[in-house]
């Protein structure tokens, strides 16, 4: 039955694809907002899509969803900052953990949205340059220099980072 | 002027880091890495990259998001067209009921006095203001 086989899928990736929204939307009300339109797009479309391309069309949805959100806020100027969540985190640990993942999303958020999703689809879904390339509909050579060109971007977004983590603390 | 130095490999390295080669190219690619300092530098680089994205720790589904998702579509699932016929009959049911009243109201006591029918009129006209619980 299908409403079975979706909701092994729900159980099985959106814990993968709300971690994902998280990291590009930052905000986390718009990362479920966009995690059920997902499913329930997905779920309308279910019958036409292979099994096996199940999670690639999840993750696609997603991403198209995502980056209209992206696209309205550009247009609205809006900007997300995420500062006030970082005060739940009383003890050290847990708020080192969550200081490294905004830096994290905020590294992913400098990048485009396509190069972030090839970053999420490599690093955090584990999936190799065929998978990807599947998902993307593209060639699995493109693939490999998107994704360089990413991991560059990155190096350099590391880099600032790191000066500036060592410009606050020599001011403090 | 050239400022960087770049190396013919240096294209094949995030293929090489992440096992999409070939074996035959995965060999010859090492090879070369073991006495070129500019691949060197930028596996470690790329090295970097990764240590860094493997930071990041999964955060739960927020508590009952999935139920929500399973609720709605499981709403979704009678087809289009059968939910616009329930609800075009619950509208339908609902505009017959407010007819049979005013036609009660004013035609079963339009003769006995004409206080009544002005009851019922008012009734009607603060229905429609809300001052009613539905
Ligand atoms: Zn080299």
């Amino acid at each position: 039955m299908n409403n079975n086989k979706f909701e092994v899928l729900l159980q099985n990736e959106s814990k993968k694809l709300y971690n994902y929204l998280l990291k590009i939307l930052r905000n986390k009300e718009d990362a479920e907002d966009i995690l059920q339109e997902t499913f329930i797009a997905f779920h309308k479309k279910m019958n036409s899509v292979k099994e096996s391309s199940y999670k690639s069309y999840l993750f696609r949805t997603a991403y198209h969803k995502a980056l209209n959100l992206i696209k309205k806020r550009n247009a609205k100027n809006k900007l997300v900052t995420n500062y006030q969540e970082m005060e739940h985190f009383e003890d050290k640990q847990s708020k080192n953990n969550q200081q490294q993942k905004e830096l994290i999303k905020d590294a992913l958020s400098q990048l485009k949205p396509e190069e972030a999703l090839l970053i999420e689809l490599q690093f955090y879904q584990k999936m190799n340059y065929k998978q990807i390339a599947e998902t993307l509909e593209t060639t699995q050579s493109a693939v490999d220099s998107k994704l360089v060109r990413a991991k560059k971007k990155l190096i350099k977004i590391i880099n600032e980072q790191k000066k500036m983590q060592e410009n606050n603390l020599s001011i403090v | 002027m050239k400022q960087k130095d770049e190396c013919s490999f240096e294209k094949k390295l995030n293929a090489y880091i992440a096992g999409e080669l070939s074996e035959i190219e995965y060999n010859k690619v090492r090879e070369h890495i073991s006495s070129c300092h500019l691949c060197q530098n930028e596996i470690r680089e790329l090295q970097q990259v990764d240590n860094f994205l493997f930071q990041y720790t999964e955060e739960e589904v927020p508590a009952g998001l999935n139920e929500k998702i399973l609720n709605s579509v499981s709403q979704s699932h009678t087809d289009p067209f059968m939910r616009k016929v329930v609800s075009f009959s619950i509208a339908a049911s609902v505009l017959i009921s407010f007819m049979a009243g005013i036609l009660l109201s004013s035609g079963l006591y339009a003769d006995s006095s004409d206080s009544n029918i002005t009851i019922g009129e008012d009734s009607l006209y603060s229905y429609f203001e809300g001052d009613y619980d539905v």
